[in-house]
């Protein structure tokens, strides 16, 4: 039985998991022209939006 | 009835003597990695901060009720790894939608605070210390929400003099090898040095 409502309880936290990310994506990320090469907004080397630029370039 | 001693020694333990970030070593990513800018470093405090309070509850509520009655607190990490996944999903849902120049800042670490092991550490602790044994249910759970809110002071803390040092230190004259993260890890280590004289105050 033990087991069987772990899996149950793992399950449903699984599924709102799933809920909210689903209404994250949803939203929509934020998009502004922004210039790359002088931002200093963010110093990380992963940062989303300049690999967005990168691409679009 | 519990005193507002233990409130009080509760909210200072975590946020002074055992600091998340430079006593118990958790969260560091996030401590090194938004910690360029304040503005940058107090959003992530506050993200941080109510996801802290916010899990810390949660998890309590679900240890106590669903896995203890149970006999599955075997998956508590997996279960409070989801629980906070969740809540991160919704707090960058608000920022997103709030605060765009925050969303930018934050970057990838947004997503990240998933992994911040300080908050995972956090519900944890509130869990092992045995809070609801020693106070009751509820006394247990107002404990570890002052628990929380305190080490999530103590991030932030941390977090605002951490970035207010690399702020100043960006226009210091410092040596070209020490500049950036040799510099801030030397900063890092002797803050850490002071806040380990607060250790036996409480």
């Amino acid at each position: 039985m033990e087991p069987f409502i772990a899996i149950i309880t793992v399950a449903v936290i699984i599924t709102i998991y799933l809920g909210t990310y689903m209404l994250n994506k949803k939203v929509p990320a934020p998009y502004e022209k922004i210039d790359t090469e002088t931002c200093s907004a963010c110093t990380n080397y992963a940062c989303g939006v300049k690999q967005q630029f990168s691409e679009e370039r | 009835m519990i005193s507002p001693t233990v409130f009080f020694v509760a909210i200072v333990s975590s946020m002074l003597i055992n600091n998340v970030v430079l006593m118990r070593f958790l969260g560091v990513c996030p401590f090194l990695g938004v910690s360029k800018k304040t503005e940058s470093a107090l959003g992530m405090s506050l993200a941080v901060m109510f996801v802290m309070v916010i899990s810390s509850i949660l998890t309590y509520l679900v240890y106590h009720l669903v896995l203890e009655p149970f006999g599955i607190e075997y998956i508590f990490i997996i279960a409070f790894i989801l629980i906070i996944a969740s809540l991160v999903q919704l707090v960058e849902m608000a920022i997103k939608k709030f605060s765009k120049k925050l969303y930018k800042g934050l970057g990838i670490y947004l997503p990240l605070i998933v992994t911040n092991c300080a908050i995972l550490g956090v519900a944890e602790s509130n869990i092992r210390d045995g809070l609801a044994s020693e106070y009751g249910f509820g006394g247990g759970l107002q404990v570890a929400i002052v628990t929380a809110f305190g080490a999530a002071l103590g991030f932030a803390l941390i977090m605002f003099a951490f970035s207010s040092i690399r702020e100043r230190l960006d226009h210091a004259n410092v040596p070209e090898s020490w500049k950036g993260v040799p510099v801030s890890l030397v900063t890092a280590g002797i803050m850490a040095l002071a806040f380990l004289g607060l250790g036996g105050i409480v």
